[in-house]
Parts: structure tokens; C-alpha cells; sequence
């Protein structure tokens, strides 16, 4: 049966998986402009002045529709979750009040940035596209701060129905921040790049021999290559962490049922939870208490050592961990392989076989994003605040939540399909203008 | 003292956005009446007046909802529970005007889309200061008995229309609603009397900004009358209070500079007097909600939201204060920076 509880769970999912991917071209694409923007005031060459518009035609409208999607979240935490609110507001309060700052700092750059062409000098002009950037990576780690305070409660005393002794530092800088904070930044470089430079790609395997998606590829490759290498030590250090803070998290991630030295890591299958197996995966003995503790002795908590009804559900948290674990491997195995084709040039980084794996991992980073959200947040239920307060608990009174799930989730479909089709239009403008301003040859 | 910087950048936050937020919002509600043969002409000058500034504009209201939470979280908890419906349709506007607006910039093809996307953000920019006036109104009439209980489940017991309808849908907060589209389309005509160049445009305007402000009288004059007829909370709160009453007369003198303003085009004067204008129902709105917050939410006949007691605890307040202090530092020199390089006299239209 679909309960408001559920409803009000599958509206805030919803919710935060469409805004975080136009958070994370927000928070990415400035650099990318700003470094295109930066060899047009030095080489002059109308090509990078070009890309650099059209980029900022598309960070123009990802970011209109992740700013009126990040008021929509600012609000919904009260509409849906008010217990949660009344309790954490004055807690968690502060990294919120940091982002709205860097975010408003953010939206002032960026109108400069866009309107301000012929308006300042031209390296402020550049310096605030940058700063559009600096501005977003930062309300992103505030923001990740509060979920992570979520996952690894700090800076009060729970009395079993308010807090005292708050100490909103201590909340903020929560031992989880500074690694969730990280890998998400990681993570949108990854999947913002990886996405760029597969769209270019694509486009050039229509219309090769263009210089300006030539150069966007090799920009935004650059970036996905550096991320796609930091991520998985990221990945490795947050999950490290969750086996301290959230055992109970790792085990689900893992579908780790039973506590035993040399916990073997589980590779894909589908768990069992009637039989606690997981059938269809390949396990490797040692390999999760090494990957976990540093040795493959010490062991990891299985599932059973836990109350099953504190249990998170285990199928989409474990299912959701291998996608994203598979992908930033892929996404790792492929930087490499651009990165040794650049280097040695035995094979062109944009030949057609190259081309076409862009394309391919055009959607993977931003699939990766998602699954890693849906880890985080699936494994964290049933609590809203980890072993604090149960998200059952947190629900707003009013019910009916169904009827805002269906309006919403039909909003952000119809916005998705109108964005869909303009970009598509800016494409195709794209190419008449790069074809003008090369003389028709589009070189 | 920390308290009461607090609630002076809250009110400060929310006059900010009645202004420059009502201006996005009113340039929208205007776009719908438009002639015809001037619909291309506004657009181009909605596009350069509002396209480098509503982003930043619209930052208010986030400042106003993440001071509420952090610095009066039971309130914001309340608020967000009674008028749930009224902050959902507001959020549809928002979401609709912002993107409507933003696609229909950077659409490359003029001419495909124009009317779907002119349709949305003027029904989007009508309905987001509908249901903020009415959800103000309402806070300032919506009787709640035993708001306190820790479990909100408890005060909310009884029928889904009573508590989640009747709570803001009434003949009072709709009046209020309409006050602050007129006001949102008053605040836009005459910013975009002094953005504009074109003689046709300008008359336009002039005579959208004298009809926004007769109908802004006659809905004062409703309000008023209907409050006394009704006896209702905000007739009770109006009555007593002297600051609420002299509202009126400074009301007068607005108009009256307004409207001299606008028949001399004294560009300044003018912004700063219907700037005035939303300052003064900014005020009137405060007035009724402190030091209670919601005066109808009682308990024992008592009126419990005393935002001067009912707050966050002193290190909360502390860090939010210093925050906003170390946030103003950064953002006002950057707005300033910002409107200095779009509005002033040489980089207007």
C-alpha cells in the first residue's frame, strides 16, 4: 500500500534526484567555461570565445532549473518532514545559512558572468565566472554537511524527545562532512565531465573535423580523468568511515549478513534476506575486512548483528552500491585509457572507437551519482536522524501526500522533456554558428 | 540584542524580496497585459531589465525561510504544517515562472513556443504572490488552540478541510493576496517606466502603475471594511496598535510622491517610493506578528508564539547571528557591485 510516509519518501527522492544533477553541472561547468574562457583572452582565437558562450548558455538554464529546484527542497524539508525540522532546524541550521550565503554569492557572479561581457574588465569578467564556480563547490559541501550531520548525528544530547546542549560546530564539522562532502564534489566532476565530453562526442561523430567540439571533449576529459582517479580513494575513505560510524549501512551495502573474520566482499548478486544469501555474486574471502579495517583479519559487522527491524532495505542499498562501485570503476578503467591513448598517441583520443565510448558514458556518472544518493539515503532508513529519530517519526500530519508526489513528479518529467528539447536547439544553433565563424569548414 | 538582529535581518530579508522578488513576480503578471503590438518590445526589455538580477532577487526568500528554521524552528515547523497546500502551488509558480523565463531567454528560435512560454510565467508570476499574500494574511487571522505539543500529530486532529483548508482559504487572506499581486505589479510598472526608453512602453506603464494603485486602495479600503464588519483578529491587532494606524496617512504621502514622480519621471524618487510602498505593507504585516508570531495560535487563551522568547537556544542564535553579520559582509558589497553594473543610468536600456 502506498502510505504517506512512502509517498512523502518517494517525493523527497524524487525531489533531490532531479536537483542534484543540475547541482553538479552548476557546481562544474564554470570551471570548465572559465578554463575555455581563460585561452580565449590569451590566444583570441574566436573558436574558445564561441565554446565558452555556448557553455554558458547551457550553465545559464541548468542552473535557473537547479536554483528553483533547490528552493523547492529548502521548502519541502519543513512540508514533509516538520518533527525532523522543529528538532534539527536550530542544529543543523548553520551549514544552511553557509550555502544560502555561498549560493546568493553564486547567483551574483553568475548574472555578472553571463550579462557582464562588454561591462567590466575582461579577467574580472573571467574571475567571475570563476568565482560562480567556487561559490557552488562550496554551498555543495555546506549542504552535504547537514545530510552527513543526518548520517553521523554530532553537537547535541538527545533527551528522547528534544535536544540539549547544542553545539552547532560540533554539528556541522560532524566526523562525516569533510569525506561525504568530498566524494560528492569528486563525484559531480565525474559525471558533469564524463557528460560533456560524451555530448561533444556525439556530436562529432556526425560533424567531425569541428574545432570547438574537438576542444570541448579535451577540456572536459581532462576533468572526468583527474575525478574518475580521485573518486575511488574518496570512495574508499567514506566507506572506511561508514564501517566506523554506520556498520549497519556497510553491511547492507554489502549484503553482509553474518560477523566473521576474513569478511569476503560481495560482487553483484541479489540478496536473499529469507535465506541470507546472495545468489548471482562472486564473493572474495579477506577482501571486505581489508578494504573496511586495513586487514583481512578484523571483522565486519554482519546484518545479523543488528534488530531487524532497524535494518535498512537491503536489495536497492546493496543493488544501488554495486552500480555506482561498477561505474566508478569503469568510469577509472576508461580515464586511463584516454589518458594513455593521449599520452602515447598509438591511438587518436578521438578516434570513432573513442567517440563512441564517450557517448556511451554520457548518462554513467550522473547514474552513479544517483546510486550513490540512493546508498546514503536508503541506508540510513528507518532513521531521519541516525539512531536519533525514525523518519516515520519525522512526518508531517497531513495526508494525502500522494496527490504532491504525482503533481511534482509530472512537473519535473515535463520540465526534463521541455529541457531536453531546447538543448537540442542549442545544439543546432551551435553548429550554424560554429560553421559561420569558421567559414563553413568548421575548423 | 543578537535576538533582535536577528529579526531585524528576517524583516529586512522579506521587505528585500517583496521588492525585488515582487518586481520578477509583477513583471510576469504584467507580461498577461500587454497590448499585442508592444508584446516584443516588453519582452526585450523584461529580458535585459530582470535577466543578470532574479536569481539574486529571489535569494531572499531562501534567507527568510533558512532564518525561520534555524532561529524559530517550531514557527517554521507550524507554518509549514497549517498552509502545506498554499506553500505547494506557491512552489509550482516558482518553479514554472523561473524556468519559463530562463527557456524562453535562451531559446534560440524566436519564433516556435512564445505563447506557451508567455502564458506560464504570467499564470506562474501571478499565482506565487497569490499564495504568499494569502498564506500572510492568513498567519495574521488563522485561530490554532494548543499549537505546542511535541508531537504535531496532537494539534493537528480533525477534519483534512478544517485544519489544511479553511486555514488559509478565506475572503480575508484572499484580499490579502491580491494586495500583493497588485503591489508585485505596481513595483514592476514603475521600475520598468524607469528602465524603459520607448515613449509607447513608458505610457503603457504609467497607466498600469495609476490602476495598480487604485486597486491597491480599493483592496485596503476591503480589507479594512471587512475586518471591521467581521471584527476578526486583525481588526483587534489594527485597532490597538498606533504604529498599525499611522500606516495609513504614510500611505498617503507615498501615493501622492509616486504620482508626482511618475507625471515629472523623477527616475530615483520613483524607485524609492514604491519601494516605500512594499516597504509599508512589509511593515504592516510585521507589526501584526510581533512580538507574536501568528497571534492566533493559542494556548489557554494565551497567545504562545512570543518570538522573543520562543526561539532557538542562545548558541544557535549566536552562530546564526554571526553568520548573517560575515554573510552581509560578502553579499551586499556584490549586490551593490551587481546593480551598479546593470542599473545605472549609462548601462540601462
Amino acid at each position: 500500500m502506498f502510505t504517506d510516509l512512502l509517498a512523502a519518501r518517494t517525493q523527497m527522492a524524487v525531489s533531490l534526484g532531479f536537483h542534484i544533477i543540475f547541482a553538479c553541472i552548476g557546481m562544474t561547468m564554470p570551471f570548465f567555461m572559465a578554463f575555455s574562457h581563460a585561452k580565449w583572452l590569451r590566444s583570441k582565437n574566436p573558436q574558445w570565445l564561441l565554446l565558452t558562450k555556448a557553455w554558458s548558455k547551457g550553465v545559464a538554464i541548468f542552473f535557473a532549473t537547479g536554483a528553483v529546484s533547490g528552493t523547492v527542497l529548502s521548502f519541502e524539508l519543513g512540508l514533509l518532514w516538520p518533527t525532523f525540522m522543529k528538532h534539527a532546524g536550530g542544529i543543523i541550521g548553520m551549514p544552511f545559512s553557509w550555502e544560502g550565503t555561498a549560493f546568493f554569492l553564486e547567483a551574483i557572479a553568475l548574472g555578472l558572468f553571463l550579462y557582464g561581457w562588454d561591462k567590466m574588465n575582461p579577467w574580472l569578467h573571467w574571475l567571475c565566472g570563476v568565482l560562480v564556480g567556487v561559490c557552488g563547490v562550496l554551498s555543495g559541501l555546506f549542504v552535504v554537511c547537514a545530510n552527513a550531520w543526518m548520517n553521523s548525528p554530532a553537537g547535541f544530547e538527545w533527551t528522547g524527545d528534544k535536544a540539549i546542549n547544542i553545539d552547532p560546530w560540533a554539528a556541522m564539522f560532524n566526523p562525516a562532512s569533510l569525506k561525504m562532502g568530498i566524494h560528492m564534489i569528486f563525484g559531480a566532476f565525474q559525471a558533469t565531465g564524463f557528460a560533456v565530453a560524451g555530448l561533444h562526442g556525439l556530436i562529432l561523430l556526425k560533424q567531425p573535423h569541428i574545432f570547438i567540439h574537438r576542444k570541448a571533449i579535451k577540456v572536459s576529459l581532462f576533468f572526468a580523468m583527474i575525478f574518475s582517479v580521485l573518486q575511488p580513494l574518496s570512495g574508499d575513505f567514506l566507506a572506511k568511515q561508514t564501517a566506523k560510524l554506520q556498520p549497519l549501512k556497510l553491511a547492507a551495502m554489502e549484503s553482509h549478513f553474518e560477523t566473521e573474520p576474513y569478511s569476503g566482499l560481495i560482487l553483484g548478486g541479489i540478496p536473499d534476506l529469507e535465506h541470507e544469501t546472495v545468489p548471482w555474486s562472486v564473493k572474495i574471502p579477506g577482501l571486505l575486512s581489508f578494504l573496511a579495517h586495513g586487514d583481512f583479519e578484523t571483522p565486519v559487522k554482519g546484518l545479523n548483528e543488528f534488530p531487524r527491524d532497524h535494518w535498512p532495505p537491503v536489495l536497492p542499498v546493496h543493488l544501488a552500491f554495486q552500480v555506482m562501485v561498477g561505474i566508478g570503476s569503469l568510469l577509472l578503467a576508461l580515464s586511463v585509457w584516454f589518458l594513455w591513448c593521449h599520452v602515447f598517441k598509438k591511438v587518436d583520443l578521438l578516434s570513432q572507437l573513442n567517440l563512441r565510448l564517450l557517448v556511451f558514458c554520457i548518462p554513467l556518472g550522473f547514474i552513479a551519482v544517483e546510486a550513490g544518493w540512493m546508498v546514503t539515503e536508503l541506508g540510513r532508513q528507518p532513521w531521519i536522524i541516525y539512531n536519533v529519530m525514525k523518519t516515520a517519526d519525522a512526518l508531517t500530519p497531513m495526508p494525502g501526500l500522494q496527490i504532491p508526489l504525482i503533481l511534482f513528479s509530472a512537473l519535473y518529467l515535463f520540465i526534463t522533456g521541455v529541457l531536453i528539447w531546447l538543448m537540442k536547439r542549442q545544439i543546432k544553433a551551435l553548429h550554424l554558428d560554429s560553421l559561420s565563424e569558421s567559414g563553413g569548414s568548421g575548423l | 540584542m543578537i535576538l533582535t538582529g536577528i529579526l531585524s535581518v528576517l524583516g529586512l530579508s522579506l521587505v528585500f524580496y517583496m521588492i525585488f522578488g515582487g518586481a520578477d513576480f509583477g513583471a510576469g503578471v504584467l507580461e498577461g497585459l500587454v497590448p499585442k503590438k508592444l508584446r516584443k518590445e516588453n519582452e526585450v526589455l523584461v529580458s535585459k531589465a530582470m535577466s543578470p538580477v532574479w536569481e539574486a532577487n529571489h535569494m531572499w526568500i531562501i534567507l527568510v525561510v533558512v532564518i525561520l528554521f534555524n532561529g524559530f524552528p517550531d514557527l517554521y515547523s507550524m507554518i509549514s504544517t497549517i498552509f502545506h497546500i498554499p506553500l505547494l502551488i506557491m512552489l509550482f509558480g516558482i518553479v514554472l515562472r523561473g524556468c519559463a523565463f530562463t527557456f524562453r531567454h535562451y531559446d534560440p528560435y524566436y519564433e516556435y513556443g512564445q505563447p506557451a512560454y508567455r502564458l506560464t510565467f504570467f499564470i506562474s508570476s501571478f499565482l506565487a504572490p497569490l499564495m504568499l499574500g494569502m498564506i500572510g494574511g492568513s498567519m495574521m487571522n488563522h485561530h490554532l488552540t494548543d499549537p505546542l505539543s511535541s508531537d504535531l500529530k496532537q494539534n493537528f486532529q480533525g477534519h483534512f478541510w478544517d485544519l489544511y483548508g479553511a486555514s488559509w482559504l478565506s475572503g480575508f487572506s484572499t484580499i490579502c493576496g491580491f494586495i500583493l499581486v497588485f503591489l508585485c505589479a505596481l513595483i514592476a510598472s514603475v521600475f520598468l517606466f524607469c528602465e524603459s526608453t520607448h515613449n509607447d512602453l513608458k505610457n503603457m506603464f504609467l497607466s498600469f502603475a495609476k490602476w495598480f494603485l487604485l486597486g491597491l486602495y480599493a483592496l485596503i479600503c476591503a480589507l479594512l471594511l471587512m475586518s471591521w464588519m467581521q471584527n476578526n483578529l486583525f481588526y483587534q491587532i489594527f485597532k490597538e496598535n498606533i504604529a498599525l494606524v499611522l500606516l495609513l496617512p504614510a500611505w498617503f504621502i507615498m501615493s501622492g510622491v509616486l504620482l508626482n514622480s511618475l507625471r515629472k519621471n523623477r527616475i530615483l524618487i520613483l524607485r524609492v517610493a514604491v519601494s516605500g510602498k512594499a516597504v509599508l505593507i512589509s511593515a504592516a504585516w510585521m507589526l501584526t506578528q510581533f512580538p507574536y508570531a501568528m497571534p492566533g495560535l493559542m494556548q489557554k487563551d494565551q497567545k504562545v508564539f512570543d518570538l522573543l522568547k520562543h526561539h532557538a537556544s542562545p548558541e544557535t542564535l549566536n552562530q546564526l547571528w554571526y553568520a548573517l553579520l560575515f554573510g552581509s559582509f560578502l553579499i551586499f558589497p556584490a549586490l551593490f557591485f551587481l546593480f551598479r553594473t546593470f542599473k545605472s543610468s549609462q548601462s540601462s536600456l
